[in-house]
């Protein structure tokens, strides 16, 4: 690995860490502000006007916005492994690409 | 880029299974074999339509090889925010995801590093042999400003996109649940290897034919698994190999180096809810190399790993190798 590719690679490294530190304020800040929400929305006569409030904030700015909507935020695995198949010929083959 | 398509019965042994008329339909799409079954030979047509349509779109809006396409065009404008179309928005929206739960594993930046290698065109037309490359690190995932609320994407200069893996993923995904909900029958789409399933299953499951090459099967008839929902996607170095200055290259890098992964599987894959989190697994087990295995399992994906001399590794209730069933491969 050249001097050229190294600077590149740690310039890649520094990124990773800190996207991943921007990541986790964001989740902290996040949890801190629902667990903020939840005692004011517990507390609050007006529940109404204050949810509305909430829905009206803007989003979260940072200098990277990748937060993705309705998306599961893990790899989700299938309902159920799959079996051996037993026989009868295969629909479809599975292979690179 | 579509060709003549191919229909074909695979019911297999109906008397067995109590299957009748399941049919395949194969025809060439997006650089790769597409290819179709349902359950009802009388929605085959118009399930191919529909199919044909999702695939004409999505090269058109993201082939890195189409000088017209939507993604092509966004790196024309680096440096300025554009608003992106809905499909577009998707499909950055699922590699940003890919990239994120991956640490970076699976970077769409990736675009940049795969053109130092010399593949910069479609691989149909890609000169097999070459001089010398220098690998170079793909810029970074996180260098892409992207606001999903809006759809709007500022991307960097010097970065190529390339979201040709989870984009298929994803197409096969988003074709195989709206095919069976308008046709209202059970649906499996097959892009290149990585496929989707929906609507009610065939009575013993879709069975799939697990192998290094999507396009024919192992020497020794293949690993045959059946799944009734979610999806199943296979990611390998088997397949779209070339030289340069005497090295073999193959399409799967690691986004940390640019150079083609050398982890130590030849073929991995996956299951799991979707085709989009079973491609982003079984490409990122090809990078993580001896981590794949505890990777998947604290997943909870069940996967099954081939090493470059060919030992089979299975996790996460993978059921183990056995031999291919008598007729399985013959399509």
């Amino acid at each position: 690995m050249n001097h050229f590719q190294r600077a590149r690679l740690a310039d890649r490294d520094r990124g990773q860490r800190r996207i991943a530190h921007v990541t986790r304020g964001i989740a902290a800040g996040g949890g801190l502000a629902a667990a903020v929400i939840a005692i004011v929305l517990a507390q609050g006569p007006a529940a109404g006007s204050t949810a509305s409030t909430i829905s009206d904030s803007s989003p979260v700015q940072s200098a990277v916005q990748y937060s993705q909507q309705g998306s599961e935020q893990t790899l989700q695995p299938p309902a159920a492994a799959p079996s051996h198949s037993s026989g009868g010929g295969s629909h479809t083959r599975s292979g690179a690409s | 880029m579509t060709i003549t398509a191919h229909r074909t019965d695979v019911t297999g042994a109906p008397e067995a299974s109590g299957e009748t008329g399941v049919i395949e339909v194969r025809f060439s799409a997006i650089g790769t074999t597409a290819a179709l079954v349902v359950t009802d030979p009388a929605a085959a047509s118009a399930a191919e339509a529909m199919l044909r349509a999702d695939l004409a779109e999505l090269d058109r809006v993201c082939s890195r090889f189409r000088a017209d396409s939507e993604i092509r065009e966004l790196e024309r404008t680096a440096g300025s925010p554009v608003t992106v179309s809905p499909l577009l928005a998707e499909i950055v929206d699922t590699a940003l995801r890919a990239a994120q739960l991956t640490d970076g594993i699976v970077d769409p930046t990736v675009g940049t590093a795969m053109a130092a290698l010399g593949y910069d065109r479609d691989f149909a037309a890609l000169n097999v042999d070459g001089p010398p490359v220098v690998a170079v690190p793909a810029p970074g995932w996180w260098r892409i400003s992207w606001d999903p609320r809006s759809r709007e994407i500022l991307l960097p200069h010097r970065i190529s996109l390339d979201v040709g893996a989870t984009a298929k993923a994803l197409a096969a995904d988003r074709a195989a649940a709206r095919i069976a909900a308008k046709l209202r029958c059970g649906v499996l789409v097959n892009l290149g290897g990585d496929l989707a399933v929906a609507g009610p299953p065939p009575a013993r499951g879709w069975r799939v034919l697990i192998g290094d090459d999507h396009t024919h099967p192992d020497p020794d008839g293949g690993h045959g698994v059946a799944i009734a929902s979610g999806a199943l996607a296979t990611s390998g170095t088997a397949r779209r190999q070339w030289r340069r200055g005497g090295d073999l290259m193959h399409h799967i890098l690691d986004p940390r180096t640019g150079a083609p992964a050398a982890g130590g599987w030849r073929t991995v894959s996956v299951a799991a809810a979707s085709c989009v989190d079973a491609n982003t697994a079984s490409t990122a087990s090809i990078v993580l190399g001896a981590a794949a295995p505890g990777w998947l399992t604290a997943r909870g994906l069940p996967a099954r790993l081939v090493t470059d001399a060919g030992d089979v590794h299975t996790v996460a209730g993978w059921p183990a190798t056995a031999p291919a069933p008598a007729g399985m491969g013959v399509l």
